[in-house]
């Protein structure tokens, strides 16, 4: 079983190509059709990854993991994530059956997403590091063919052009990991690096100063999956790629954002002495999350806003990965994933929908929780209560219990987190006008309640099924953590905006206009700032003119 | 003799400022020879190297090498022009030779490795002049729709030339580390500028609309047997050294 459980994976691995490979031959004889063979091919992996997951859980795991093929060394997150993606993978071929049916690239596209779904499933059994760094730039290579699939359009040239530029600045960082782990562990393997680093105190210099060798991979790392996880301000490409098909759109916020989450996870031993990496993660983590989730709360465009809310999750799990929670990073990767492909495999019928008919659909669902005749705005206490004062009471009551295992910094961080995630949904649920709030209330509680029980109990059982080693990740967890002056600071600032948003918030309830002039004025600049979207895309627009503008002119001076 | 290969290699693989003098001469030839020029020069100038060892710890050279292989990344940034993009990628894998060598590198690697997708390259863009005689950004366009398997072929050809100036490439197979942190960042900065470049000559060549006035001819089988072959050659190669020497 020990050579085995290997071809098995590189097996898998290689199922993708091959069947783009069969999808290219066989366009002359089956014509339209070749895309059954994509589709066969999707359905096959789908059963293979999942005997391989089975094996692994019935007691092959020594013999899988232990062992090691050109290069492809499954691990259990590999396995799991493998997995995880045949499953996204299937749903979006079998989607794309139909949606890009009368596409004229229509087997061109079936061909890039075997492509770059094998190139995930690479990157994903990967035990070296300079194949992982390889499959890591293809991605960003396939990725942008997807995204040209429209290509006669400019705009989509040019958005495309910028999701690429930006995954290429991804590449840097791990090109620079690569050298480091080279020269100064002599191995290219990465279980082997990480065994090594963690015992390593090598310094590298750099004139005046020196850094650790092991803590400088970790920035690298750090810096590498912010940028591919589309972190502020390295977050634009995410909006863009809605010029893509939907499908890929799917594809791309379900897996390839969350590559960044991956490599950290992969790499997550370095961060024992990694720990401004970390809170370098915590601090981007959190900017991100406020950025992204307040620029989806502007947009007009669903797909936008669904872009947009993308962000804020990623920024949310960066956050999670800076306080050292590697396996709920995972899970919030997965979960969020599944659920985020389905709102934009969804939102092409609700759009249709709505071009149709006058009120979007209507069904008995929608019409029980929702739907009522009178409606009236709801009152400011009716707001109080179940906006901030229902889910910050539910959170605490499932929290309070769990202050002597985690901690009182741990149990903070999630009490605060989850609390403004749940007031999130209540607001969002509670402000539309029309519907029956108690019974949209009760349900989104709900359904809050129940996630925050099952995101509370399955981080256990991830962590000990992804990482057996339980004194590394409390290390982990010891490198993240910030002192405390820093942590009273930051519970101070956050409970201090919270009130002022909920006293304006109060205000405009009422009908009444900000006591404070300023507060107006600080509003109009924010709203400018973020619905020009930081003026980013204008910056690196007039960067970008500048620098092939100097590149002509020096061409024109030195002619050869 | 070494000192004759040696200053030999100044000729075949100029870096900046020879290369103005030595491009200048390149750029009058026709297209043909222009590429089997460019060709023959990076093969003798990788053999030339191969046989000596002169210099090869030099600092000052290295960053020489470096710069040249950032200013002509640079400049590929604002090509219209098909055969002045094969002019400055010229000198870019020339500058990149001079790399290789200077740390330790075998250049036969760096001959059966990096030259045989210059060559496919090549012998695409010499397909391209034969049908339509001018290059250029307002002339021919939009081949993805027209010609699929020569776009296919161009953009796997374009790609595979980036692949390998992953400087870290250059310094694997020796087991040293890039001197300093500029030079480093000097060839990071270069792979950027070219694969930046690459993408724009894509847009203009393989992805816009095509031109209503051109009559577009398939590759022939031998077109395509040979640039397959080069391109294989190169991967095969890699793999086969990467496989020994990194891991």
């Amino acid at each position: 079983m020990g050579n085995g459980g290997s071809f098995f994976m590189a097996f898998a691995v290689l199922i993708p190509f091959v069947s783009a490979l069969l999808t290219l031959l066989s366009q002359k004889g089956l014509k339209e059709n070749s895309y059954k063979i994509s589709l066969f091919f999707a359905y096959f992996h789908l059963f293979v990854s999942l005997m391989a997951l089975l094996l692994f859980y019935m007691g092959f795991a020594k013999e899988i993991l232990n062992t090691s093929l050109f290069a492809l060394h499954p691990t259990t997150l590999g396995m799991v994530l493998t997995f995880f993606v045949s499953l996204v993978s299937l749903v979006i071929h079998q989607f794309s059956v139909k949606y890009m049916y009368d596409d004229p690239g229509y087997l061109r596209y079936f061909i890039l997403l075997d492509l770059i779904v094998g190139d995930i499933y690479l990157l994903l059994s990967s035990g070296n590091i300079l194949i992982f760094v390889v499959t890591w730039h293809l991605m960003g290579i396939l990725l942008y063919f997807l995204l040209v699939h429209n290509f006669q359009k400019s705009q989509t040239l040019r958005y495309g052009f910028y999701t690429f530029f930006t995954h290429l600045l991804a590449d840097i960082p791990l090109m620079f990991v690569v050298l480091l782990v080279y020269c100064y562990f002599h191995t290219l393997d990465i279980d082997r690096f990480l065994a090594l680093a963690l015992s390593s105190s090598e310094q590298i210099s750099f004139g005046f100063f020196s850094f650790g060798v092991v803590p400088l991979i970790a920035l690298l790392v750090i810096f590498a999956a912010m940028i591919k996880s589309a972190q502020f301000p390295f977050h634009l490409w995410l909006p863009f790629t809605l010029e893509g098909p939907t499908p890929v759109s799917a594809l791309m916020h379900a897996g390839i954002v969350n590559a960044g989450a991956f490599l950290a996870n992969r790499f997550a031993p370095i961060f024992v002495q990694g720990d401004i990496a970390l809170h370098l993660a915590l601090l981007v983590g959190l900017l991100t999350a406020i950025i992204g989730s307040t620029q989806m709360l502007i947009q007009q465009d669903i797909k936008k806003a669904l872009a947009y809310s993308t962000m804020g999750q990623m920024g949310y799990m960066m956050l999670e990965i800076g306080a050292g929670a590697f396996a709920l990073a995972i899970y919030h990767m997965m979960v969020h994933g599944v659920f985020k492909a389905s709102l934009f495999l969804g939102s092409g019928g609700v759009i249709h929908e709505a071009r149709l008919k006058e009120n979007i659909t209507n069904a008995s669902l929608f019409d029980f929780f929702f739907k009522t005749p009178k409606g009236r705005y709801p009152s400011w206490r009716e707001y109080l209560l179940f906006v901030l004062l229902l889910p910050a009471s539910i959170t605490f009551v499932i929290f309070w219990p769990l202050i002597d295992a985690h901690g009182f910094f741990g149990v903070v961080v999630f009490y605060y987190f989850a609390w403004v995630s749940a007031a999130q949904v209540v607001y969002t649920i509670y402000h539309q006008a029309p519907i029956k709030r108690i019974r949209a209330v009760l349900l989104a509680t709900l359904g809050y309640t129940l996630g925050l029980l099952f995101y509370l109990y399955v981080e256990k059982t991830i962590n000990f099924a992804l990482y057996q080693d339980e004194e590394i990740l409390n290390e982990i967890v010891h490198s993240a953590i910030w002192p405390d002056f820093f942590v009273h600071i930051g519970i101070f600032v956050a409970t201090l905006l919270t009130l002022v948003g909920a006293f304006l918030l109060y205000r405009k309830l009422l009908h009444k206009s900000s006591p404070f002039l300023i507060f107006t004025e600080v509003h109009d600049f924010l709203y400018r700032i973020f619905s020009r979207e930081f003026y980013i895309q204008d910056l690196s627009q007039k960067a970008a003119k500048k620098i092939v503008g100097f590149s002509r002119y020096i061409n024109e001076k030195l002619r050869y | 003799m070494e000192y004759i290969l040696f200053l030999s290699a100044f000729i075949f693989l100029p870096l900046f400022p020879i290369s103005l003098v030595i491009n200048r001469y390149l750029f009058a030839l026709k297209t043909k020879k222009l590429f089997f020029a460019q060709t023959f020069c990076l093969i003798a100038g990788s053999l030339s190297l191969h046989a000596t060892s002169i210099a090869k710890n030099s600092m000052t050279l290295s960053i020489l090498a470096s710069l040249s292989m950032l200013l002509y990344a640079y400049r590929l940034l604002s090509v219209d022009h098909l055969k002045d993009f094969a002019l400055y990628l010229f000198t870019l894998l020339s500058s990149f030779a001079w790399i290789w060598y200077l740390q330790g590198g075998n250049m036969l690697h760096f001959l059966l490795i990096q030259i045989p997708p210059f060559i496919a390259f090549s012998l695409l863009a010499i397909s391209l002049y034969e049908r339509f005689v001018v290059v250029h950004r307002y002339s021919v366009n939009g081949l993805g729709n027209v010609k699929p398997y020569f776009s296919i072929l161009f953009v796997i050809t374009l790609f595979t030339l980036t692949f390998t100036p992953l400087f870290a490439a250059g310094v694997f197979f020796h087991n040293r580390f890039a001197v300093t942190l500029l030079h480093v960042v000097i060839l990071g900065l270069a792979w950027l500028f070219l694969n930046w470049s690459i993408v724009r000559l894509l847009t203009w060549l393989v992805f816009s609309t095509p031109s209503r006035h051109l009559q577009y001819q398939k590759l022939t089988l031998k077109e395509i047997s040979l640039v397959i072959f080069f391109l294989v050659l190169s991967v095969f190669v890699f793999s086969i050294f990467a496989a020994k020497g990194a891991l």
